[in-house]
């Protein structure tokens, strides 16, 4: 009960002190904060003559206000956005604004607004801010800056306001803008908005102009250590026609007699020439190695960070496969099955970082699905590298079957905390060549251990 | 961001113009009389611009200079709130310069000349890496400092005019200082012109509003808090500027068995000993408990009063326990149901019973007061008065006078050179109000009288209380008895003088006529309602002697009829009237008229009933089997359609329907 209140009272002054932040330059805000203190101190005009210094502060932030009510002028945007962003890296992009009217401008102060909807209460209680436990205690307890910054994920990037400059009659001009992705998906833009300032430098006025747009951000990357699986080539049935363009592979294999449906093209003209009857050139079957790339996508009670934090290990991994020559399958169950192929001229690297950039994680509990999954492809795939949320008995269940089958695995735990799983403590110090833990929100540092502990 | 704000790259404000800072300080050092503590800080800060030497001062240092800035104000506070309570947050908001000046020193003279937003914010100092740049950048420190110390100057209060003057060269610096490169200068004249113009024409407004307020809030406070009386504390309108207004409202009523009053009759609430800024003060209120006497209500208040006047008086209670008000000299209060009744020894009378008007009986003698003895605090005079008092005590040779004759002349001293006035027209500092009053105004109400006459009695070495309550000495012909309304509050003073206490009112006696010339014309008219309300609320009390109580019995019979007919009869009548129009537009709008009921009828006495829930085709069905020769369908549908579609039939149709239903009706018979 309280905490609703709280909440709503929360988004109140979310809202009220996003639109002063806005609204009010710096000075203005120094300003703004002397008529609220003068105000109560002034409040008995008796006691003190902070009145004056009210009145006066008053007025001239109501004349602020009143010379930029009205905000003539006509604009035209356009964005220059790149293909794609990454979470946590700055992208620069271009806004293009072209004055329509035959006014000239001194600096303006121009946003780029993206759509936010605030979150609801239900939202605010599951979500969990890995940097929480670096606030200090009211703040934790009473929860204000966590909301702020979970407002500021949901909505996927900061963008800081520019000045553009002076911008003379019919005149067109270009402003960079920095965007900082916070979380990966679809950036989606609403509106570009114009500033005027007041001639006392203290409020702006703003001619919003709406403009959709919507930018595709990566998940994070992290350098990730190599992983030698060492698995072996395995027969591709179909050939290359699945790793590459549709076709025959391009290994002559032997010549045989041709049979009806055989393809012109494969037809060995010499031997036809010597034996009168036609032969073919036979191609080998295609063999090469192919690595699954395994998504948990099931994060049940823990914070979506860790979800998050796997679905980065995955992009990571995925763009780190510099064997040019083997194939990457990427697999993860959200209510399908999905299995996604990158590598030697199919899907590139990027389509997959596309797919990751949008999944999401699932509602229910797959692992047995994936699990059967897993074990059907254990004929044509070479090795699995796994990426799991929690290392509980059905998972070790799954990891020891895929071993037993033979297959080379190499597993990634992401966790809260490397001490403890979510049953009991990960006791796999005797696989350390390829049963990693790595910690939620310091990935980085897992990673280095790792790194010194291979080397 | 505008251009000017934009000179140190992460810095949130531009720091201050050269000399400002001095400036502010020096007058703030004026306003407050820290003039030389001003003029050193202003040296110290405003020295940095001519050397080049500065401190490495790290982030984390700063943190610490913040955290000990924060120490000492929280330390000021509570000393602050401790010796004055509440009345310190102006002694606090005065010393803010002061407080906060170690942190703007450290900034002005290090390195960096600004600092981090996290060493004023404790949530701020664990920079978090993905929130915003302009939370981690740097502040710089001087303009807020400024803006502290402009209204910590106001605290001063000093010199209103010339104040006022101040503060516009001192916001126009700033705001010039703050402005955006590109402003005309004209644009900016202007509108600051305008500014201050209208801060200008908006004081006088300000000081209506708070005059409005005030009054508001203290007919509001008279109407419901009023009556309970706070015997530790009063607060007086001593300085309220403006027209006291009071409410008609009557408070207490006083039956004095026939007997006619030659003077006011004073009824007394509490007296207070110690004064400070409009607020009367007495902590050394201990009340005792007063057991009634074994034959009931009745208690002895004191046994030493000798007297046998007798007046009934009816008050009205809020609270279950309040304080009452009662004659001076009260001997004993007899006539009341009270569960408890204490009696302090400085006259206050507290009382717990239910809430609502209760009555009792005073037996007094108003010439025998027997307070608590005078002790130090009946002395005291505030030191700001002191003074003046002594000076203007010696100017009328007080002390060569005997006690009594030093009540005399203070009494004429008052009477021959003051005037009543229920106006105050002009402004003074705080704590000189009385000092105007007494040596240029001399215009007052009975609080100012009071007051004033209390502290110079104090100077002449006589022991005085500040006594309030009311004066009552206005005669309702309508009820019979004497009547205090809430502009009779009064207050007065007692002295003790010759080993005895006596009631001085130096009030000039045409206060009351003068405070009932503003009653309002619909007075009578609030007076009889008064009354009955009064009536109404006391009908169950023990009134033997008033024979007027039957009459409310049969007021109230009419008023019983009424609402017994409201209830009961009225609302049947208009239910049943409602139903029955429901009814009417129920039977017309379905459809109900249709012909093919009759049919309906005669066709199930001729063959099988239609069973409840049944549908009529459905029914037709099971008939035509019976009955193959009816053809019924077409009739259905057309009853159907009237029924049923919105449309209804048009008049062919209806005739076609009645004609199809007679002939079937025929076919039948």
């Amino acid at each position: 009960m309280i905490r609703k209140l709280l909440f709503r009272n929360f988004l109140n002054v979310y809202r009220v002190s996003q639109w002063i932040r806005g609204h009010f330059t710096h000075a203005g805000i120094l300003i703004l904060t002397g008529l609220v203190a003068s105000a109560i101190f002034g409040l008995n005009i008796r006691q003190t003559l902070a009145y004056q210094i009210f009145l006066l502060l008053l007025s001239v932030l109501l004349l602020s206000f009143i010379s930029v009510l009205v905000f003539r002028g006509k604009f035209r945007f356009k964005r220059l956005l790149p293909e794609y962003g990454t979470v946590g890296e700055k992208v620069e992009y271009v806004i293009q604004i072209d004055n329509l009217s035959s006014l000239k401008f001194h600096t303006l102060t121009l946003v780029d607004e993206l759509e936010s909807s605030l979150p609801s209460l239900a939202h605010f209680r599951k979500a969990t801010d890995i940097h929480d436990k670096q606030r200090n205690f009211f703040d934790r307890i009473v929860g204000y800056p966590r909301l702020v910054s979970l407002i500021r994920k949901n909505r996927g990037g900061l963008i800081q306001p520019v000045e553009t400059g002076m911008i003379a009659e019919k005149d067109m001009v270009r402003k960079r803008i920095s965007l900082i992705p916070t979380r990966r998906g679809y950036v989606r833009f609403a509106s570009i908005a114009l500033g005027k300032c007041d001639p006392f430098g203290l409020f702006r006025r703003y001619k919003k102009n709406e403009l959709k747009d919507s930018l595709l951000i990566l998940p994070k990357l992290y350098d990730i250590p190599p992983i030698n699986l060492g698995g072996k080539r395995k027969y591709q049935q179909g050939g290359v026609n699945l790793a590459s363009s549709v076709g025959d592979s391009e290994e002559f294999f032997s010549l045989r007699d041709y049979r009806p449906g055989d393809p012109i093209r494969t037809i060995h003209w010499r031997s036809y020439a010597k034996k009168g009857t036609p032969v073919v050139k036979e191609f080998h079957d295609e063999y090469f190695s192919r690595l699954g790339l395994v998504l948990d996508t099931w994060t049940g009670n823990n914070p979506d960070i860790i979800f998050e934090e796997a679905v980065s290990i995955a992009a990571s991994i995925a763009i780190s496969n510099t064997q040019q020559d083997s194939l990457m399958d990427l697999m993860f169950i959200n209510d399908q099955v999905y299995r996604f192929t990158s590598g030697r001229g199919l899907a590139g690297v990027n389509n997959m970082l596309e797919i990751l950039a949008c999944v999401e994680s699932a509602t229910e509990e797959n692992i047995n699905e994936l699990e059967t999954v897993l074990l059907n492809h254990v004929a044509d795939t070479s090795g699995f590298i796994c990426i799991l949320l929690h290392w509980d008995e059905k998972r070790r269940n799954m990891i020891e079957k895929l071993r037993y089958a033979g297959m080379p695995v190499f597993v990634y735990v992401i966790s809260m905390n490397t001490g403890t799983g979510n049953s009991g403590t990960f006791t796999s110090s005797e696989h350390a060549d390829y049963f990693h833990v790595l910690q939620a929100g310091d990935i980085e540092h897992s990673l280095q251990d790792i790194n010194r502990m291979m080397s | 961001m505008n251009a000017a704000i934009k000179i140190s790259g992460n810095v949130l404000l531009p720091p201050a113009p050269p000399f400002l800072t001095g400036s502010i300080l020096m007058v703030w050092g004026w306003q407050c009389d820290f003039i030389f503590y001003a003029l050193a800080m202003a040296i110290l800060l405003e020295s940095a611009r001519f050397f080049h030497w500065r401190i490495p001062i790290t982030d984390r240092e700063f943190n610490h200079i913040s955290d000990l800035s924060s120490v000492i104000f929280m330390l000021a506070v509570v000393y602050i709130f401790a010796t004055r309570s509440y009345h310190g947050i102006f002694t606090i908001l005065s010393l803010l310069p002061l407080l906060l000046f170690l942190l703007i020193l450290a900034q002005t003279w290090s390195v960096q000349g600004y600092i981090k937003a996290g060493a004023l914010f404790i949530s701020m100092r664990r920079s978090i890496p993905d929130e915003p740049d302009s939370i981690n950048s740097g502040i710089d420190l001087s303009f807020p400092y400024l803006i502290i110390c402009l209204i910590s100057a106001s605290a001063g209060n000093q010199q209103e005019n010339l104040f006022f003057v101040f503060v516009i060269i001192l916001i126009t610096w700033i705001l010039w200082s703050l402005r955006p490169q590109h402003t005309r200068k004209f644009v900016w004249f202007s509108l600051l012109l305008i500014s201050v113009a209208s801060a200008y024409a908006g004081q006088a407004g300000l000081h209506r509003l708070q005059n409005l307020t005030e009054a508001t809030f203290l007919q509001w406070f008279e109407q419901y808090m009023w009556r309970s009386r706070d015997p530790n504390r009063t607060t007086t309108a001593i300085g309220s500027l403006g027209k006291l207004k009071l409410s008609d409202r009557i408070m207490v009523r006083v039956d004095t068995h026939g007997e006619k009053l030659n003077s006011p009759l004073y009824l007394r609430e509490a007296s207070y000993t110690n004064y400070g800024y409009g607020v009367w003060t007495n902590f050394q209120n201990t009340f005792q408990l007063i057991d009634p006497v074994p034959t009931g209500r009745h208690w002895i208040i004191n046994e030493n009063i000798t007297g046998d006047k007798r007046i009934t008086i009816s008050f009205h209670l809020d609270e279950e326990k309040a304080i009452i008000p009662v004659p001076m000299g009260l001997g004993s209060i007899s006539k009341v149901n009270a569960i408890e009744i204490e009696h302090s020894p400085y006259g206050a009378l507290s009382m717990e019973l239910n809430p609502g008007w209760v009555k009792y009986d005073a037996i007094f003698n108003d010439s025998q007061l027997d307070d608590a003895l005078p002790g130090k605090d009946e002395l005291e005079i505030p030191p700001v008065y002191r003074q003046e008092l002594l000076e203007l005590a010696e100017q009328m040779d007080l002390e060569s006078q005997s006690p009594a004759q030093r009540v005399e002349t203070v009494k004429r001293f008052f009477a021959d050179n003051f005037e009543y006035s229920l106006t105050q027209t002009e402004r003074y500092p705080r704590g000189k109000y009385l000092s105007k009053f007494i040596f240029e105004t001399r215009k007052g109400h009975c609080e100012y009288f009071a007051t004033a006459t209390t502290l110079l009695l104090r100077a002449a070495q006589v022991p005085t209380r500040y006594v309030v309550g009311y004066a009552v000495d206005e005669y309702s012909p309508l009820e019979g008895q004497y009547i205090g309304r809430a502009r009779h509050v009064h207050s007065w003073v007692v002295a003790y003088v010759d080993n005895q206490w006596q009631t001085i009112d130096t009030t000039p006696p045409i206060w009351s006529p003068l405070e009932a010339m503003d009653r309002s014309f619909i007075e009578p008219l609030v007076d009889l309602w008064s009354w009955i309300s009064y009536k109404l609320s006391t009908w169950d009390s023990d009134d033997a002697e008033s024979d007027t109580t039957s009459i409310f019995y049969w007021l109230l019979v009419p008023l019983l009829l009424y609402f017994l007919w409201r209830m009961f009869i009225r609302d049947r009548l208009q239910n049943t009237q409602k139903r029955k129009k429901e009814k009417q537009i129920l039977v017309h709008r379905a459809g109900m008229d249709s012909a093919f009921y009759k049919l309906l009828s005669a066709l199930e006495a001729r063959y099988v009933p239609r069973k409840p829930g049944e549908t009529l085709t459905a029914w037709l069905v099971k008939l035509e089997k019976n009955n193959p020769g009816a053809d019924l369908h077409e009739l259905v549908w057309l009853h159907y359609r009237y029924r049923f579609d919105p449309e209804g039939l048009d008049k062919n149709e209806k005739q076609l329907l009645e004609n199809k239903v007679k002939e079937q009706l025929t076919a039948l018979h």
